[in-house]
């Protein structure tokens, strides 16, 4: 989620031992990878993915690894994309240690992966995480004995606070090579046909050929590529071993295994693990609150109330920015260098360029600093406590049933709510999504009707002080996201979404965690807003200068009139063409002239809402879908955008609303 | 549940039976005794928990022979997956993923708005469709965790 741009095709350094880092999602993977590596590390594009890996450095005892931070997995049987790239990670890098990191009060679920881990003859450590939330939960572990049951090393963590790490270390530096030869039987025609897919395949593979067998019995796609490299004419002898299978009736290949393997993990969980009594009774009622819509419902709007509107609107968008942007940049800065570059450059072109109306650093600079940027970090801070504390995928059960009928599933519930954050990094994190149809109609919504914290920021400024208003635009915008989902998922063919997510247990947010979130998300957002910015303004500068903006300006008059706005705001959607929160500012500052009254703001905040994406996202919606979807998703939002504004002013003005 | 005209004792999952050939029978909350055919207005859960002296766990659990869909099951019960039916595969791999596999012991948190369950030591979430692919049978002692 880091940097977004980065797609150089980056393989894995070939001289240094690889340690993969595996597990279930929300198991505390990120921050084992940072405990080891904190040097150095690059994101990027898993070769031929939009999928994202974390590798970096660490440097145990007197060796340099590489380690990789793999997207979350539960088995080899892989659903979405980030499952295939971290298995493809497993069989195709050949790991010199795999670290299966589990949470260890989960142990007897999570242990399947780890004997499937160990039956693919990978090189594992078991690291049984979260060591202290497991004894809180009355679970009692026998690490030695374990150990002699599956015959690796086990080591207890609790990531957060670095306990365990020394031994893990040690464990790592003193690593002898893997002796284990863990077999499960499965039984049956399926074991038959995996004995005869394991004499066919005769050519070298990193992992055991019973995991390549049994994975291409599954028709995995990535894995019959791989034998298609390598051994060809075998597919079709494969191909029938899969119809004799079939032809017996059973159940899916990877069905019948999960069963053995939940039988073997059953067996030996049973002989280490204790369990007594314990929990935490307030956190569990608190999580039920969260989950009925009686009381979930009042909770959600405290946590939008007092987070959203009370934390990032009004203190963030209004208390700080009216700080810096008043008194830093209009009183010190702005004058400050408007008499450097009158005084160092002569012609009064250029001067207009850094500091005229919309002037590179009197304009671009200024919107970034002191306006965008304080509204972004609060709502980062935010979305972290959210995240850390575990709400968020309460709030995805809570709201399944209402996204459903929109075609999406809860799951989309986290990109829409860091949507409101920044639509650019809410549609890279539609990857999540299981299904295009899902991710096609989620890049759809947060393009038209997500505002983003920037915009959301100054709308909400614009806003405030009338309640009718807000609550008018708060119903338009929500009518319209409920109303063009509904649409989309009657037209958009493909699979109905299925909803399944695990909820973690509800966690104080750490005070360092969120910082160094928020941290890395603003700058994120600076390095990709920045230029941006910059850019923009020296297009308006170009345009000024060439006549080209006055004649858009001029263009745009017409339509800009049609829905009730003065003909001046013209300049405020040309803007938003070349970022959404741009154009929201220009608004800001046109009501600040006091252009503009009730309706025209409620108007104007609906349209700007809507209206084109900024120049950013839609890159990424390219990106993320294609030239022909991106560029569709904005012809339909530019239209449908002032359609709306116009019939709502239509609608306000024949009603005589006054606001 | 006992019928209140002729005191038969029986089931209220399997009451359905009773109501074979009535049109009504689709969305009604009325059970039919199947020894007379009264239909019975079930009391609702919370005021039957509301008056029930807190039962004490049973030392040993036994698990019925009947299949329910878990989509079907009520609140507040432990139940053991007995089954997965379904020939989709990705739908299978989801719950292959939160290990609701047979001969696992489940506990039913809520229905609304979405199926929460408690496996082990975590929760998980689903939707209608996924809890309607799992057949479970309940367990006596109404196992309050």
């Amino acid at each position: 989620m880091m940097e977004c741009c980065e797609s150089k095709a980056h393989h894995h350094s070939p001289n240094l031992r690889t340690i993969a880092i595996v597990g279930n999602p929300n198991v505390g993977k990120s921050v084992l990878f940072n405990n080891l590596t904190g040097r150095y590390m690059t994101v990027a594009n898993y070769p031929g993915t939009t999928v994202q890996v974390a590798r970096g450095q660490a440097r145990i005892g007197t060796v340099d690894y590489e380690v990789v931070d793999t997207p979350g997995m539960y088995s080899f049987s892989s659903i979405t994309e980030e499952e295939k790239v971290a298995r493809n990670i497993l069989i195709r890098e050949n790991p010199y240690l795999v670290i299966h990191l589990v949470d260890a009060k989960n142990l007897e679920r999570m242990l399947a992966f780890t004997l499937q881990l160990l039956e693919a003859e990978l090189p594992t450590i078991l690291v049984l995480n979260m060591m202290d939330e497991t004894r809180r939960a009355g679970v009692q572990i026998d690490i030695p004995k374990l150990e002699q049951e599956l015959k690796i090393p086990v080591v207890g963590t609790v990531s957060t606070t670095g306990e365990g790490m020394k031994e893990l270390l040690h464990r790592i530096e003193t690593y002898g090579g893997k002796e284990h030869h863990y077999r499960i039987p499965i039984g049956g025609p399926i074991e038959a046909a995996l004995n005869k897919s394991e004499d066919l395949l005769n050519d070298s593979y990193l992992v055991a050929k019973r995991l390549i067998g049994l994975l291409a019995l599954e028709e995995d796609r990535d894995v019959l590529d791989l034998i298609k490299q390598k051994q060809p004419e075998i597919l079709f002898r494969l191909e029938e071993l899969r119809d004799e299978i079939a032809s017996h009736a059973v159940s899916p290949v990877e069905y019948e295994i999960a069963m053995q393997l939940k039988k073997e993990a059953d067996r030996v969980a049973g002989q280490v693990m204790k369990t007594s009594n314990g929990g935490d009774g307030f956190k569990e009622k608190l999580s039920g609150f969260m989950m009925n819509p009686l009381t979930g419902l009042p909770i959600l709007f405290v946590v939008l109330y007092f987070g959203l509107y009370k934390f990032v609107g009004e203190f963030g968008a209004g208390t700080v920015v009216d700080f810096i942007e008043g008194s830093v940049f209009e009183r010190y800065l702005n004058p400050w260098f408007t008499r450097v570059v009158t005084s160092v450059v002569p012609w009064a072109v250029l001067q207009s360029l850094f500091v005229g109306e919309y002037g590179l650093i009197t304009l671009g600079v200024r919107y970034a600093v002191a306006l965008i940027l304080p509204i972004v970090t609060f709502f980062f801070i935010v979305f972290s406590i959210i995240e850390d504390s575990g709400y968020l995928p309460r709030l995805a059960m809570l709201i399944d049933r209402v996204f459903k009928k929109i075609g999406l599933s809860g799951r989309a519930v986290i990109p829409m709510v860091l949507g409101f954050g920044c639509d650019t990094m809410a549609t890279m994190v539609t990857r999540t999504l299981p299904t295009t149809r899902e991710r096609l109609i989620s890049t759809l919504l947060l393009a038209l009707a997500i505002p983003c914290s920037a915009q959301l920021g100054v709308i909400l400024a614009l806003l405030h002080g009338r309640p009718l208003a807000t609550f008018i635009w708060a119903g338009v915008v929500s009518m319209v996201f409920l109303f063009v989902g509904y649409l989309a998922a009657q037209i958009i063919p493909g699979e109905k979404p299925s909803f399944y997510m695990e909820l973690p247990p509800l966690r104080w947010p750490k005070v360092s965690n969120v910082l160094i979130k928020t941290y890395v998300r603003v700058k994120w957002y600076f390095y990709e807003v920045l230029p941006l910015f910059l850019l923009a303004s020296v297009f308006i500068w170009l345009g000024q200068l060439s006549g080209v903006f006055d004649l858009t300006v001029n263009l745009l008059k017409r339509p800009v009139m049609l829905i009730g706005m003065p003909p001046e705001a013209a300049k405020v959607f040309l803007f938003g063409f070349f970022r959404r929160d741009y154009g929201a500012a220009g608004l800001y500052d046109l009501t600040k002239a006091g252009l503009l009254n009730g309706t025209q703001i409620v108007v104007a905040c609906v349209a700007l809402t809507l209206f084109l994406p900024c120049i950013a996202q839609f890159l990424m919606n390219v990106k993320e879908r294609g030239w022909k979807t991106g560029v569709w998703i904005s012809f339909f939002i530019l239209f449908f955008s002032f359609g709306v504004a116009f019939v709502l002013n239509f609608a306000l003005t024949h009603l005589g609303v006054v606001l | 549940m006992k019928c209140t005209l002729c005191g038969q004792e029986f089931n209220e999952t399997s009451a359905h039976t009773a109501c074979k050939g009535c049109g009504f029978a689709k969305d009604c909350s009325l059970v039919k005794c199947p020894n007379c055919g009264f239909e019975d207005v079930p009391v609702p859960n919370w005021i039957r928990n509301f008056f029930r002296k807190k039962q004490h766990h049973a030392a040993v659990q036994t698990c019925d022979s009947l299949n329910i869909r878990l989509d079907q099951l009520e609140v507040r019960r432990k139940v053991k997956v007995t089954d997965v039916e379904t020939q989709n595969r990705s739908a299978l791999q989801k719950i292959i993923a939160i290990g609701a596999l047979p001969g696992t012991e489940l506990f039913l948190i809520r229905r609304f708005p979405s199926y929460v369950l408690q496996i082990g030591r975590s929760q998980f979430s689903i939707d209608r469709e996924l809890a309607s692919l799992i057949y479970v049978a309940p367990c006596s002692g109404d196992g309050r965790s």
